[in-house]
């Protein structure tokens, strides 16, 4: 014997147990006593949890089921419990839930083409995949393979000094082999160099250069050993200056230009002749505009 | 034919069958054939028919200094193979296109004349174009068991690409067109060019079939309205998309063609109209599988069995297995045996190769002078053999001076 809670039994005892009290008494009183209970019901779920079975007890009224129900309750009437055989009877009667889910393998998955997939397969050509050209390059499998081989020997030959423990630290290889690349490809400055410091730290990196160079000139000289020429380090200023400095033609006049049978001295060309020392202003020091004035007593001292 | 070369005695061939694929053999390999008792034993109609002679119309065309003498009765054909020249101004050709018409009484699909051109366009000295015109264009599938030209462009042509034949190849349905009432004429037009011409093709070692990952395919319907296609398609779909899930039909609807008549009261009606599917699933190794189903002549069947009939062919094209259809076997495995002398293996499938078409394809090679096939069972499955065929190494007349 199980003891049974279903859904079903419950509403099926509950209303049973009026008319095996009443015994076919008239339906109105009944009516009331279950709306009342409604009544009741409602209150109790307003201010509580909402009770099981509520709505059953309506559904239970009316219909045959409910008769049948009665049936099997006089039949073996014990409440809440059911015998065996009413209990099997009970489990058939439980509602069965089945799930209909309205999905149609037809038509939830189109695929997601790509334009140009689409285009290729309903043009007139060929359709053909783009993974098609890829297979094609495959084909000549040595091909590739002695180009990868050719590129790998040649990194190998220029890049093998910097695999030299002796010379090299071995520390930042992998950026010295960037670098290297990347001056093959045309890069004008090396990534190792480093861009911004104090100008302190500049100066003295310079000054260390030129002190060394100094030296191994002298310590060539010194064991008689002719060493390349030495080349000078301009600024951009004197870059400019030496480019400016062009030759002039034979027989023209030192200072102005001859035009129209007159000697034509310009502003900057009587600044020169007079020169620079005039009076204390300090070279010129404050007069004017600066830019061009500048410029002409750069001439001047040059002259 | 006029040659230097001490010719050699036609071989000799009985019969109707295979004619196409023997007119074919003899122009790649040059040999001369004389066929005899066509259709001999026909009271009504013996010797050629419309489609067979159109056939011999285009080899005309697409060769230079090809020769053919038929009997008085027409049962009887000798063909001295010329030069494959293909479309070249002077030899019918008009604007570098040869336009080919086909006559009314033609009950073959387009693909008759497709696969053969195929096969011939890469030993052609110059690139083949030719417009299919005329009142016996089928584009779609036929009754007679000929493959639509969907088919032809779809999974036939990119068989080419694994003999390194892959460009310039174009196959446009300018007009389409079903079998006519009676299963006769149609109305369509095509186009083809295929501009690939190559020395020798290469060698072909086709012997995984892979696996199924896509279904491509296109619903045709002419002069019926485009609901056919959607329903074609639906129930296809509803077949194939629960096993091949990246499937994908296009519909493609188009008036028939107006073609005139003799009948005085409608001196011009529409013809060839129907509706069918063209379906080609394509396997992970490349492998193509079709299959091609299209409506009655007289009509009377629904366009959802059409759509299933095509799913149900396809799928068992596909369980037939294999690297090769019985459609593109012909094709590869006689690219294989035009190829260099080397040794290709294509693995197909029993139930493909022990078919009457496949054998005979092997007697008439071996007679053409081409070496044997030779088999062993594959690895693969009981159901597979490998066929090994060695080139004949015939490879582009034209070419080899170049």
């Amino acid at each position: 014997m199980s003891f049974h809670l279903g859904k079903r039994k419950r509403p099926a005892a509950q209303s049973t147990r009026p008319t095996s009290s009443s015994d076919g008494s008239d339906s109105d009183s009944e009516a009331g006593s279950d709306a009342m209970r409604a009544a009741f019901a409602r209150a109790f779920e307003k201010k509580f949890a909402p009770l099981e079975g509520g709505v059953e007890r309506e559904d239970a009224q009316n219909g045959s089921e409910d008769l049948r129900s009665d049936a099997s309750a006089e039949s073996d009437f014990s409440g809440f419990e059911s015998s065996d055989t009413g209990d099997d009877d009970d489990d058939n009667t439980q509602p069965q839930v089945q799930v209909i889910t309205h999905t149609d393998a037809s038509r939830n998955s189109a695929p997601a083409l790509s334009k140009a997939e689409l285009k290729a397969f309903m043009s007139s050509k060929v359709p053909t995949k783009p993974a098609a050209a890829a297979a094609d390059d495959e084909d000549t499998p040595t091909e590739a393979l002695n180009l990868k081989n050719d590129l790998a020997l040649h990194r190998l030959i220029s890049e093998s000094h910097l695999l030299d423990p002796s010379k090299q630290p071995a520390k930042n290889q992998r950026q010295r082999i960037a670098d290297l690349r990347l001056q093959a490809l045309g890069s004008k400055s090396s990534i190792l160099e480093q861009e911004k410091m104090p100008m302190s730290f500049r100066k003295g990196i310079a000054a260390k250069k030129k002190q060394k160079e100094e030296s191994r000139r002298r310590d060539a000289r010194e064991n008689g050993i002719i060493l390349e020429k030495e080349t000078v380090e301009r600024t951009r200023r004197e870059r400019d200056d030496v480019e400016r400095k062009r030759e002039r033609g034979v027989g023209g006049p030192s200072i102005g230009k001859f035009k129209g049978g007159t000697l034509q001295l310009s502003k900057r060309d009587l600044g020169a002749i007079k020169g620079p020392s005039r009076g204390g202003r300090g070279g010129g020091r404050g007069g004017g505009s600066g830019g061009g004035k500048a410029g002409s007593r750069g001439r001047g001292k040059r002259r | 034919m006029t040659s230097t070369i001490p010719s050699q005695p036609p071989l000799r061939f009985s019969g109707h069958k295979g004619l196409v694929w023997r007119l074919l053999l003899a122009t790649l390999t040059g040999r001369a054939v004389r066929i005899s008792q066509i259709r001999a034993k026909s009271h009504i109609n013996p010797g050629l028919l419309p489609h067979e002679v159109s056939f011999i119309r285009l080899l005309d065309a697409i060769t230079n200094g090809s020769t053919f003498e038929f009997s008085y009765t027409g049962t009887t054909l000798l063909y001295h193979p010329g030069l494959i020249t293909g479309s070249v101004a002077g030899h019918g050709a008009s604007g570098g296109i040869i336009t080919h018409e086909l006559p009314a009484g033609c009950t073959h699909g387009i693909s008759y004349f497709l696969i053969p051109l195929c096969l011939l366009a890469p030993f052609s000295k110059s690139p083949i174009s030719i417009r299919f015109t005329g009142p016996g264009v089928i584009t779609s599938a036929t009754p007679t068991g000929d493959v639509s030209a969907d088919t032809v462009r779809t999974a036939l042509l990119p068989l080419y690409n694994q003999f390194g034949i892959m460009v310039k190849q174009e196959l446009r349905i300018d007009r389409r067109s079903c079998a006519g009432p009676g299963g006769r004429g149609g109305g369509g037009e095509v186009h083809i060019v295929l501009g690939h011409q190559v020395r020798l093709p290469r060698t072909l070692h086709l012997m995984n079939p892979g696996k199924v990952k896509s279904v491509r395919g296109v619903a045709y319907s002419t002069g019926v309205a485009g609901t056919n296609n959607y329903r074609m398609i639906d129930t296809a779909r509803s077949i194939l998309n629960s096993l091949v899930p990246d499937t994908y039909i296009f519909s493609d609807t188009s008036s028939a063609p107006f073609l005139p008549s003799k009948d005085k009261a409608a001196p011009k009606r529409k013809i060839g109209i129907g509706f069918g599917l063209s379906l080609v699933a394509e396997s992970s190794s490349g492998c193509l599988y079709s299959a091609d189903v299209v409506s009655a002549p007289d009509g009377g069947e629904a366009a959802e069995d059409i759509g299933r009939q095509c799913a149900l062919q396809l799928l068992d094209t596909i369980s037939k297995g294999g690297c090769a259809t019985s459609i593109a076997a012909p094709t590869l495995l006689t690219m294989m045996a035009m190829g260099s002398e080397d040794v290709g293996r294509l693995q197909v499938s029993k139930d493909i190769l022990a078919t009457g078409e496949i054998v005979s394809l092997a007697r008439d090679l071996t007679m053409f002078g081409c070496a044997g096939w030779g088999f062993r069972d594959s690895s693969a499955g009981a159901n597979e053999v490998v066929i090994s065929i060695v080139g004949k190494g015939v490879g582009n007349v034209a070419r080899k001076a170049a």
